[in-house]
């Protein structure tokens, strides 16, 4: 250890020096140092002495030089302790036999003698503090920087999975802190994404399994249906037949049409609509399809309509209607009066399908106002009475961020309301493309 | 109003009116495309019992080629999916040398799939399964709509409409019609036995700015009816949908 230490020039002085006064011993009355201390004396070209306590005479010396005088007044002790002894840098020591000075070679050390007035001791004081506060400031700023990336990469992460809890697809930034966090949820993400694909592609397989084989059928009743030289039975047997491959076709399609819209991200209202002439064309092409005699159809509307558009998905809004027509025939057999009414209120233009059919009760009317997302219903099997068809309008009807209602009106039947906002933007409406 | 009496067009328009004026759409040669035999068979008898009697069929885009080629049909009814490519792809290719109308018949409903097809140029679309019934009133409006030119008479119930000549004959007399209502007859004769709407009916006779057309469109109609209705103030052939549109009765 010690053989290490005084192998450093820088520190070994010190150390040498505190091992000194035991290094310097009395045997004999002659004084005898270490070998290894003189070794490094040697070394360092240091030299060495002792002083009498009482009478100021050299007792011992080592490579003591020659102008060192071997005399001392206690003056001259005060001298030398504080600064240099002929330009020697030296240190004292106290010795149990007086007093012990080591001298370093000329020019080797420094000496000097700090003596501050305490009143500038205090301002010194001061001073630390204040650099140790403004330590603390920086220190502080350094945690606020990196709370705030904390905090960043936190909200970017809650935000992420709100919108995984809420069916979005996310792809969050994966650097900085928490960036294995946001890897994971990126992997779920793609997971959900990977589940949703399969479903759709699941349902377009089926559906279009289930299409070809629903044409023949679909053809060949009809065919039997309308050919006079069959037998009566027989041709209501076919219509049965149709009838039900028709439902079977329509719940192909709903399936279809619900799974593209719980992904409402990909569905936006783009086109500029016209509500008369939508309306209009709607009803005709609804007349055209066939409807029987006993379901008269009358339209009513606001002239105001003629300069108003709505931002529609057309495809999809007439489906929406077309869904609440049909619906009037399907729960009244024996037929029902129709009554389409398009009207201009406020911010909104309404799509009325009222019928004087047998209605729905107030329960039926609550359900259907408060049932939520569809597929993934525990509850499907029990809603499923209540077909898809009209949760295909509330849903295709809040993509447009518009409003469906459902009411008994005074004839006993069901009233079905469609709110569509207007389009605000008037430069834009005569830009756009009319329909 | 002016009326003529000319015995000669009234014993073409006679001889004209004795058949069946959609008889001459039921000569057109169609090309049926499907790669699922039943469904070929099931539209096949549907046309055939519908009075077509030149239907050809193929089930792969190859054989479609060909049959274009040795048949030249008039009307295409497609498949999207086949066995060896796409309907859209095969469209594609038989407009590069002919140009007939086509409709494409798919078991995809998808929007994006619909566009396409219409966006290519496709006439009509129908997803599967259909109502036979509406697959035989599509194929007679695209056919109408198609060869307009090679028969320009409209026949009605008591009255002969010859678009070529702007001329309507009822009970042995003759009476013009102008170009508005020439093209207004068209319109509802290319969607005969249908409701086609105010608004659609202004925008293929005035263009697109159709506002204000409508009173006009209505006093259009009231000189039809007295030309071609027996009884304009109680019309049989060409019907009122009060608020919607106008309907062309025809007898198919």
């Amino acid at each position: 250890m010690y053989r290490f230490q005084i192998t450093n020039r820088e520190i070994p002085i010190l150390t040498l020096l505190k091992k000194f006064p035991e290094g310097l011993t009395m045997k004999n009355m002659q004084f005898k140092l270490d070998d290894e201390i003189k070794a490094e004396f040697d070394k360092q070209e240091m030299w060495s002495m002792l002083i009498d306590d009482r009478s100021g005479n050299v007792l011992w010396s080592y490579r003591l030089p020659k102008e060192i005088p071997v005399q001392y007044s206690l003056s001259d002790v005060a001298a030398f302790s504080r600064y240099y002894l002929k330009d020697y840098p030296v240190s004292t020591w106290e010795h149990a036999d007086g007093l012990l000075v080591v001298g370093s070679p000329r020019n080797s050390f420094w000496k000097s003698a700090y003596m501050v007035p305490y009143s500038e001791f205090n301002i010194l004081q001061g001073f630390v503090i204040i650099v140790i506060l403004c330590d603390l400031l920086v220190l502080f700023l350094f945690y606020l920087y990196i709370d705030r990336r904390s905090l960043i990469a936190v909200s970017n992460i809650l935000s992420g999975i709100q919108s995984l809890a809420s069916g979005k697809l996310i792809d969050l930034n994966e650097k900085g802190p928490f960036s294995d966090v946001a890897n994971q949820l990126n992997k779920t993400s793609d997971l959900l994404k990977r589940r949703t694909t399969a479903q759709e592609n699941w349902l377009l397989g089926i559906s279009h399994d289930i299409r070809t084989p629903l044409t023949v059928i679909l053809g060949y009743a009809e065919s039997i249906e309308t050919n006079p030289s069959l037998p009566n039975d027989v041709q209501q047997k076919a219509s049965l037949i149709k009838y039900q491959s028709i439902a079977l076709r329509d719940l192909v399609n709903d399936l279809n049409l619900i799974t593209s819209l719980e992904d409402s991200v990909k569905l936006k209202p783009i086109h500029k609509v016209q509500p008369l002439i939508f309306g209009r064309d709607i009803l005709a092409q609804f007349l055209n399809s066939g409807i029987p005699d006993t379901f008269p159809i009358k339209l009513s509307f606001d002239e105001s309509l003629e300069s108003i558009k709505v931002s529609a998905d057309i495809h999809l809004l007439q489906r929406a209607i077309n869904n609440v027509l049909y619906n009037c025939i399907k729960h009244n057999p024996g037929g029902c009066n129709i009554t389409f009414k398009i009207s201009n209120e406020k911010e909104y233009v309404l799509f009325c399908v009222s019928d004087d059919g047998k209605g729905m009760t107030s329960e039926e009317i609550t359900t259907l106002k408060t049932r939520s997302k569809y597929l993934s219903n525990s509850n499907l099997f029990n809603q499923k009475k209540h077909g898809f068809g009209l949760y295909i309008v509330q849903q295709i009807v809040k993509i447009h961020a518009g409003n469906t209602d459902f009411k008994r009106n005074q004839m006993g039947g069901l009233d079905v309301v469609i709110a569509i906002p207007k389009t605000c933007n008037s430069s834009q409406q005569r830009n756009s493309h009319n329909i | 109003m002016r009326r003529r009496s000319i015995i000669f067009p009234i014993i073409i328009t006679f001889v004209r009116m004795s058949g069946n004026r959609t008889d001459f759409l039921r000569d057109k040669k169609i090309l049926l495309v499907d790669d699922e035999p039943e469904v070929l068979d099931m539209i096949e008898s549907l046309l055939r019992d519908e009075g077509f009697s030149s239907v050809t069929r193929a089930t792969t885009t190859k054989e479609s080629l060909e049959q274009c080629r040795l048949h030249q049909p008039d009307l295409a009814i497609l498949d999207v999916m086949l066995p060896d490519g796409d309907g859209f792809s095969l469209f594609k290719e038989i407009r590069k040398s002919l140009d007939f109308p086509i409709l494409f018949l798919t078991a995809r409903d998808q929007p994006d799939d619909l566009l396409e097809g219409l966006g290519l140029g496709a006439d009509d679309y129908m997803v599967k399964p259909f109502l036979p019934r509406e697959l035989i009133l599509r194929i007679y409006a695209i056919l109408r709509r198609s060869y307009k030119a090679d028969d320009p008479l409209i026949v009605l119930n008591g009255c002969t409409v010859d678009v070529g000549r702007a001329e309507a004959y009822r009970n042995g007399e003759i009476f013009p019609l102008t170009a508005k209502e020439v093209k207004i007859l068209i319109t509802l004769y290319n969607s005969a036995n249908r409701i086609v709407t105010i608004d659609s009916i202004c925008n293929s006779v005035w263009g697109d700015n159709r506002y204000g057309y409508e009173n006009s469109l209505m006093a259009h109609i009231c000189r039809i009816r007295e030309k071609i209705e027996e009884n304009a103030s109680s019309p049989s052939v060409l019907i009122t949908v009060k608020g919607l549109g106008y309907k062309l009765n025809i007898s198919q």
